[in-house]
């Protein structure tokens, strides 16, 4: 237990110390509300539809597709620094994993998530 | 290695019953028939061979599943030998019965192929040596046999089947828990996990008997069946088609009787010499409360099966027993009590189908106009209630003495319980046969009576019939080969744990 | 360095990625979708013929990657097992997907990749690479799980329930997924290492206290996780509504290959990683009530159910709780004497395998021909179709459990090896065998309807080409597998002893 015991003594003083900051605000702080004050945009116009709304899936879609190529070409990064070092093998691997994203690529296009309509 | 004519026992059967099933109905009863010929002149030629002493013949040894102590090991003595030949001659008459109408459809290939499958599974349990072999071909009699019931039997065939599995299955999955105890717990007088029943004998500790026999029990008791076991029987006997009943009291019933000679009295004596004068009790009082049932069933078929469970009730008189007398009774009277219920309920069962009905008090007079029927009918039921010169009286004889010998009151309760029990016998016999024909007077004559559409015996009838009366009139005046082939057996295999038996064979030779 | 043997070792991996590949890029060229299920199942002879080859080879190198890759025996068994699995479900799917599925190479690539995921899962030492190797298997199982885009004809709702399906597995996947990993991480904690060889080395070392707490929660964490994947009870929330909700290959495919994969990484996690050795009592009296709860509650509740694809997730969670049985009983008696009961577990794995493709297929056939998926749409099938009746009964008997079929004789097996383990172990094989007396109410209740019961109109039903082999197969496995049990059994017991003497070998 005794290795655990100084982390234990941390997580304590940081949570009392949270309460200790929310508590003085909260205490402390004047307040006084009014209806501008509490409107969704305080800076702008009152707002004529509901915020939330549908949209289009197609967001989405657009959404998931960048993420996870963007991930993919970011996983490329560390490689390719070390590219000298991995030599032969790595260009291999490399080569193995852009084109298994090309299929990925080539089925993502296929099913016409690129076309906006 | 010669050849393996057990496995051919088994096997002709089970996969000509596959074969038989895909087959069209007209050409169905022809094969089926003609397989059950082929394994009944098989197991003819293992009898003709068979020599009179002790222990397993032709036996066959062939690793299965060593390291489940499941090996592929048949072979055949005295008490299953004779076993196995009942079975093959009701499943050629059942078969060769049922020429005519397959019941509820069209699936005649279906029927005869079960009918060869349950076949196959009751000489499977019959010529195993092996504990887990002798639980796997308990398990494939199973099927078929609800099989048959449930889609071929009477109006109430679901209900029937359904009790049927639900006690069977729960005694063989109690067994189960047994055959897996029963190999855990010899491991270590034997050296390694075994189930071969030779090997196993003298290996069961004391301490495991008790519980191990209550599992082997259940399942055999379930089947035999003992009372209060026994209240599925009466529904499937009475619901299963007649040919299929043939088979089911003939040979099935006596593959519970078997367990406890084969499995029970060489693997667990001190559980089953603690247990014998309580099953002995259940015995008595079964043979008394099925004869009373038995007396008051308005359906005959009913009354056969009541007949049925109160006849089995002497055979476990006998096999507990415990010496050598009452077992070589028990094992004869399994033999004759196939042959005289199979032919009861073929009559029974040709009754019904010539008349229409089942019950008693519709018929009347039948005698006068059906005199074959009469005559055999008469005989039937005369070795049904132990006539000395037919062949039940033998084995009830012996199996009473031995009991006389074991315990002198069960041996007194047991001859006399069995003296009126074969009042209902006669009953239905002048029930039927004889007195009146009652509906003619009942509703003015609108309906014609039912004994007017009766046609008497017909050839194909006799066909089956005479085979079994002829065995009837044959071991009543010369059973002695039977207990010759069936005593040394007795003394060498099943009362290997018992206190040694007092005289062996001295009775025996008196009816030769 | 990476070396060829790495490669070698991984080849029935990246051989079934590259079919799986295939399959997508074929689909989008080829109209025929017959040329899609033709390649995919002719393809599985690749990755199966790699296996083979890894097999065959004496004194091979075991471990690649660094010691992530563990190709022992116990891995080839399960790589053969999910090659066969494959098989199957293709054959099975093959109609069902014509009919009634827009996208059919997408179903079939997702089930390979899932392939490759499950045989990870059974061939790694090391705890991130079967948690990746997880995930690999449970993504397509999400996505095929919710595929049903259009309403079976006669069945309006199947198409909402499919994806109702898909979600609800998604969520309890992830919640398990995140159980397991915690566990993992806790495991992490206490060892200091994620190889299974360094943990069973760290763990011998181990002594009461705080640790052996903590340790005990990793423990169950990871039993929970996997849990979730082998549907035991209480983990098995998700099964019936997703077994009736995806589409029925759907349904074959998770009954089979999730539960498979699920039961290799959880036994290698626990034998490998030694943490039977270190474990309390608390453990093994855990997952003995698991494995009773699971047999108990599937039997019961599967008598009440009137689908048939319910019926079988309930029937696949006490089949879950029969391997329990054994795996209680690994737990109890962790010494490699219990190589038996794990070979046990392995070959019941293959046989439920082979039995319940069988019964998927025939439910398929019946599906396609009448659009019924209820135990009622069996009434008097015999009539209708006696090729496929005999089959299916042949399945349902086996898996219920009836000699002489393998079914029966792998669950005694389990039960003979549990029985032996001694302690409490008796009585749970006894309440195994009540259960098997509880099962057979509903599987012979089905063999009863296809048999009994009157049919609902007198017709004859056409099962195509492709379900015929499924089943043809199945029947012949179960055949084989009963007659030549002793062979299976080794092939099982090779890979359990593998495992075993991994441990010894740790140990020292």
């Amino acid at each position: 237990m005794a290795p655990y015991l100084p982390i234990l003594i941390l997580m304590g003083l940081a949570f009392a110390f949270t309460l200790l900051v929310t508590m003085v605000t909260f205490i402390l702080g004047p307040k006084k509300p009014n209806a501008t004050k509490l409107s969704p945009y305080e800076c702008g116009i009152a707002e004529i539809t509901p915020p939330q709304r549908r949209f289009p899936v197609k967001y989405l879609v657009t959404g998931m597709l960048f993420i996870i190529f963007d991930i993919e070409a970011a996983s490329l990064l560390p490689l390719s620094i070390l590219m000298k070092r991995l030599g032969v093998t790595g260009l291999l691997e490399l080569v193995t994993f852009v084109a298994i994203l090309l299929i990925a690529f080539l089925y993502v296009w296929r099913k016409g998530a690129f076309t906006w309509e | 290695m010669s050849f393996p004519i057990l496995s051919a026992i088994i096997f002709v059967p089970l996969v000509g019953g596959i074969i038989t099933a895909t087959l069209p109905r007209r050409v169905a009863w022809p094969v089926a028939l003609g397989i059950g010929l082929i394994d009944l002149a098989l197991i003819a030629a293992v009898g003709a061979q068979f020599g009179r002493i002790g222990g397993y013949q032709f036996a066959e040894h062939a690793p299965w599943i060593p390291s489940l102590g499941l090996e592929y090991s048949l072979g055949v003595d005295g008490i299953s030998l004779f076993l196995a030949i009942l079975t093959a001659l009701l499943a050629v008459i059942a078969i060769a019965s049922s020429r005519g109408e397959v019941p509820n459809g069209q699936r005649g290939g279906l029927y005869f192929g079960l009918m060869l499958l349950l076949a196959g599974g009751i000489q499977g349990v019959f010529l195993t040596t092996n504990v887990f072999l002798f639980y796997v071909f308990w398990e494939v009699m199973l099927v078929p046999a609800y099989l048959l019931i449930g889609t071929f039997g009477g109006p109430r065939r679901a209900y029937a089947a359904i009790k049927f599995v639900i006690y069977t299955a729960i005694g063989s999955l109690l067994m189960l828990a047994g055959v897996i105890g029963l190999g855990a717990v010899a491991t270590a007088s034997v050296g390694h996990f075994t189930l071969d029943l030779p090997t196993l004998v003298h290996h069961v500790p004391a301490g495991a008997q008790g519980w191990l026999f209550l599992a082997f029990f259940a399942a055999f008791a379930v089947k035999a069946p003992l009372f209060p076991f026994h209240s599925w029987l009466p529904d499937a006997y009475t619901e299963a088609p007649t040919p299929v009943t043939v088979l089911l009291a003939g040979a099935m019933s006596k593959t519970g009787a078997y367990g406890f000679i084969r499995f029970c009295l060489p693997l667990f004596p001190n559980a089953v010499r603690d247990a014998a004068p309580i099953i002995e009790t259940l015995a008595v009082i079964g043979i008394l409360y099925c004869a009373v049932q038995a007396l008051v069933q308005p359906d005959f078929k009913r009354l056969l099966a009541y007949s049925s469970i109160s006849h089995m009730g002497v055979i476990l008189l006998g096999i507990f027993a415990l010496n050598a007398q009452g077992l070589d009774g028990a094992v004869l009277q399994m033999i004759n009590h196939g042959i005289t219920t199979g032919a009861l309920f073929l009559i029974a069962g040709i009754i019904a189908e010539r008349t229409q009905t089942r019950s008693i008090r519709e018929l009347g007079g039948l005698a006068t106009r059906l005199p074959m029927q009469v005559l055999v009918f008469c005989v039937a039921a005369l070795s049904s209630l132990g006539l000395p010169g037919l062949n039940s009286f033998a084995g009830e004889f012996l199996a009473l003495l031995g009991a006389f010998q074991a315990n002198v009151v069960f041996g007194v309760l047991g001859t006399l319980v069995v003296i009126p029990a074969a009042w209902y016998l006669l009953r239905f016999f002048q029930g039927v046969m004889e007195g009146p024909s009652p509906s003619l007077s009942d509703d003015g004559g609108t309906t014609r009576p039912r004994t007017a559409v009766a046609r008497d015996l017909n050839a194909s009838d006799l066909a089956v019939l005479v085979p079994l009366l002829a065995l009837m009139v044959l071991l009543g005046f010369f059973p002695g080969p039977l207990p010759d082939r069936i005593e040394p057996s007795v003394t060498t295999s099943v009362l290997v744990g018992q206190h040694p038996a007092p005289t062996t064979a001295p009775l025996i030779t008196t009816h030769k | 360095m990476l070396g060829q043997t790495d490669l070698w070792l991984l080849s029935p991996e990246i051989a079934m990625t590259g079919l799986a590949l295939l399959v997508v890029v074929l689909d989008f060229f080829v109209k025929r979708k017959a040329i899609i299920s033709i390649v995919s199942i002719a393809g599985l002879a690749v990755p199966a013929a790699c296996a083979t080859w890894i097999a065959v080879t004496d004194n091979r190198t075991i471990t690649g990657f660094y010691g992530m890759l563990r190709v022992d025996n116990y891995a080839l068994f399960f790589d053969f097992l999910f090659i066969l699995i494959g098989a199957g479900t293709v054959l099975a799917s093959y109609d069902y997907v014509r009919l009634y599925m827009k996208n059919a190479g997408e179903f079939y690539a997702l089930m390979l990749f899932a392939l490759v995921g499950a045989m990870l899962m059974a061939s790694t030492g090391e705890l991130i690479t079967i948690y990746i190797a997880l995930e690999l298997t449970s993504f397509p199982l999400y996505v095929m799980a919710g595929m049903l885009r259009n309403s079976v004809p006669g069945d309006p709702g199947s198409a909402s329930r499919s994806s109702e399906a898909g979600i609800k597995y998604v969520l309890l996947g992830a919640m398990s997924s995140a159980i397991l990993l915690y566990g993992m991480a806790l495991l992490y904690g206490t060892t200091g290492s994620t190889d299974l060889g360094e943990i069973a080395r760290a763990l011998t070392s181990i002594g009461k206290g705080p640790d052996s707490l903590v340790l005990l929660l990793a423990e169950v964490f990871i039993f929970a996780g996997f849990g979730f994947k082998i549907s035991a009870v209480p983990f098995h929330m998700w099964a019936p509504d997703i077994y009736q909700g995806a589409p029925t290959p759907g349904t074959l495919f998770f009954s089979v290959a999730s539960k498979t994969a699920g039961f290799a990484a959880l036994i290698r996690v626990f034998v490998d990683g030694g943490l039977f050795s270190a474990s309390s009592f608390y453990l093994w009296g855990l997952i003995g009530v698991a494995a009773v709860l699971s047999m108990t509650l599937g039997n019961v509740v599967a008598i009440a159910q009137t689908d048939i694809k319910r019926m079988m997730a309930y029937s696949s969670i006490a089949q879950a709780g029969y391997i329990l049985v054994g795996f209680t009983a690994l737990a109890f008696n962790p010494s490699s004497a219990s190589a038996s009961t794990n070979s046990a577990m392995l070959v019941f794995l293959a046989v439920y395998v082979i039995s319940n493709i069988g019964a998927f297929a025939g439910i398929i056939a019946l599906a396609n021909a009448t659009g019924g998926e209820r135990v009622r749409d069996f009434d008097g099938l015999v009539r209708r179709s006696p090729a496929l009746a005999l089959g299916m009964s042949l399945c349902l008997l086996s898996l219920a459990g009836i000699p002489p079929f393998a079914g029966a004789i792998s669950k005694i097996f389990i039960f003979i090896t549990a029985w032996q383990g001694g302690g409490f172990l008796p009585f749970i094989v006894i309440i195994a065998l009540l259960n098997s007396v509880i099962s057979l109410v509903y599987y012979a209740g089905v063999v009863y309807r296809i048999f009994v019961a009157p049919p609902p109109r007198e017709d004859r039903l056409r099962v195509s080409p492709a379900l015929t082999a499924a089943m043809t197969l199945s029947v012949i496995g179960i055949l084989a597998a009963t007659v030549f049990f002793q062979p299976l059994l080794l092939a099982g017991k090779m890979g359990a002893l593998d495992l075993f003497g991994f441990l010894t070998l740790a140990s020292k």
